[in-house]
């Protein structure tokens, strides 16, 4: 069977070395995400 | 020598195929039933096994994934231990100009920040800020009742030689013009302006303590300004499963006079008997109108990316000012009795006690370690879950609605209205 995969989103990091960046408390000006965004 | 990923979460499509996400790589594909059964499930080797492997929807067969997951948590905890602070949200008043029924700072010993304590604050972060970088995030009660103080401590503080930038969380009404001029020279970046109804419904919601016909008209037109001062402005719309229909009409007038200029995200209600299962259906229903308008467009605006932790305040060098000039974690623990809730004030420094001990703790509840959402929110809201004093009710709406959303995301990438 010559069956490919369709990708839809790529994977966002490494999962295994890559540090993770992330919004932070409470409000990252970085990427602009609020905690309030996560509820 | 493989296995399936416990973080895959699949979903059946109409036209007969699989959606697989990972939580934790944040990786989507589309399969047939064969393909996720031979290759994913059963690992058999395949030419896009390494694929599989490097998306995260297989692993190799000994690893522990959530202790992978765990790992980064501490990580991330840890790593800006012995930094200076770069992050401080200063509440100038506890006062407002508006009186909304769902703040949850209602109730809470109403003080405003006196001169003394400003020229303490200025110290502090003299003391304990990061001169190359500090970002101020000026909260309230509303801030901009403060307007002296907010260019009264950003002065002193690029007179000192501090980078600032700061952001302001406010109802809008007096977010001005001539606020906004001054603002551009002490480094604010973006606005946040909650709009829950429009006109007369707005004005009855806020309850503005001026006598003006109409308030809303007046937070529009400051929005406007915004826009030409280049100010990212985003617009929360605090929603329940009463007052969804109407943010609808909300989001059409927002699109409709803004398009994408500014930002537009919704959050529920909380402390008004919601939870997660009766705000599912509102909060797909709002998903959807902000995905068709390219409000939201990636899977971060959605919360299906992987974080290491929920929330900075769980950060060691994280802290929030009240108006006092004591520290806290989170503005949660502003309402009722707040004196056994502080983490030091800014007159003698941070204090490792044991509220601070509560916020840094790094324990994951059995319950959510073997939890397929863990990567996704890392337990969730650490203040609400203190204050709530369990998880079940924490866990964020995401969770209901995982498959669901995954599904409008595919839908939404493949083109499309939904």
């Amino acid at each position: 069977m010559e069956e490919k995969m369709e990708v839809i989103f790529e994977e966002q990091h490494d999962v295994d070395n890559e540090s993770v960046n992330m919004c932070t408390y409470p409000y990252c000006f970085e990427c602009g995400h609020y905690c309030g965004e996560r509820r | 020598m493989y296995k399936e990923s416990f973080y895959n979460v699949t979903q059946s499509l109409d036209n007969g195929k699989i959606l697989v996400f990972n939580t934790f790589s944040g990786a989507m594909i589309c399969v047939s039933n064969e393909y996720y059964n031979r290759y994913i499930k059963k690992c058999e080797e395949y030419k896009e096994t390494n694929i599989l492997l490097k998306q995260g929807f297989i692993v190799k067969k000994e690893v522990d994934e959530p202790f992978r997951v765990s790992l980064r948590r501490r990580m991330f905890a840890f790593s800006s231990y012995n930094e200076k602070i770069h992050h401080l949200t200063v509440l100038l008043t506890s006062g407002c100009n508006a009186s909304c029924w769902y703040c949850f700072e209602k109730g809470s010993h109403k003080s405003s920040m006196s001169n003394e304590t400003a020229d303490a604050l200025i110290e502090f972060i003299d003391k304990y800020g990061d001169k190359e970088g500090i970002d101020i995030n000026w909260f309230g009660g509303e801030p901009t009742l403060r307007k002296d103080l907010i260019f009264y401590i950003s002065q002193k503080l690029l007179d000192r030689g501090f980078k600032i930038k700061c952001k302001i969380v406010t109802n809008g009404y007096l977010f001005d013009k001539s606020f906004m001029e001054t603002m551009k020279k002490y480094n604010l970046v973006h606005a946040q302006i909650s709009i829950d109804a429009l006109n007369e419904k707005y004005n009855l919601i806020k309850k503005y303590i001026y006598k003006d016909p109409n308030p809303f008209e007046t937070i529009i037109k400051n929005i406007d300004d915004a826009i030409n001062y280049d100010f990212h402005t985003s617009i929360r719309l605090n929603f329940s499963d009463e007052n969804y229909l109407e943010l609808a009409d909300v989001i059409d007038y927002l699109y409709n006079r803004y398009q994408n200029k500014i930002g537009v995200y919704v959050a529920p209600i909380t402390g008004n008997n919601s939870t997660p299962s009766t705000i599912k259906e509102p909060f797909l229903f709002l998903i959807k109108k902000l995905i068709n308008y390219k409000y939201i467009k990636a899977l971060r605006d959605i919360n299906l990316e992987f974080i290491p932790m929920y929330c900075g305040a769980a950060i060691p060098n994280n802290f929030l000012v009240d108006p006092n000039g004591n520290l806290f974690k989170c503005a949660e623990e502003l309402s009722g009795d707040t004196r056994k809730n502080n983490v030091g004030n800014i007159f003698e420094g941070p204090c490792y006690n044991n509220n601070m001990k509560k916020w840094i703790d790094d324990v994951i509840d059995p319950k959510c370690i073997n939890c397929v959402m863990l990567p996704l929110c890392q337990q969730g809201c650490k203040g609400s879950r203190l204050k709530v004093g369990g998880l079940e009710y924490d866990c964020i709406p995401t969770k209901e609605m995982l498959k669901e959303t995954i599904k409008l995301m595919y839908e939404s990438k493949k083109g499309g209205a939904i």
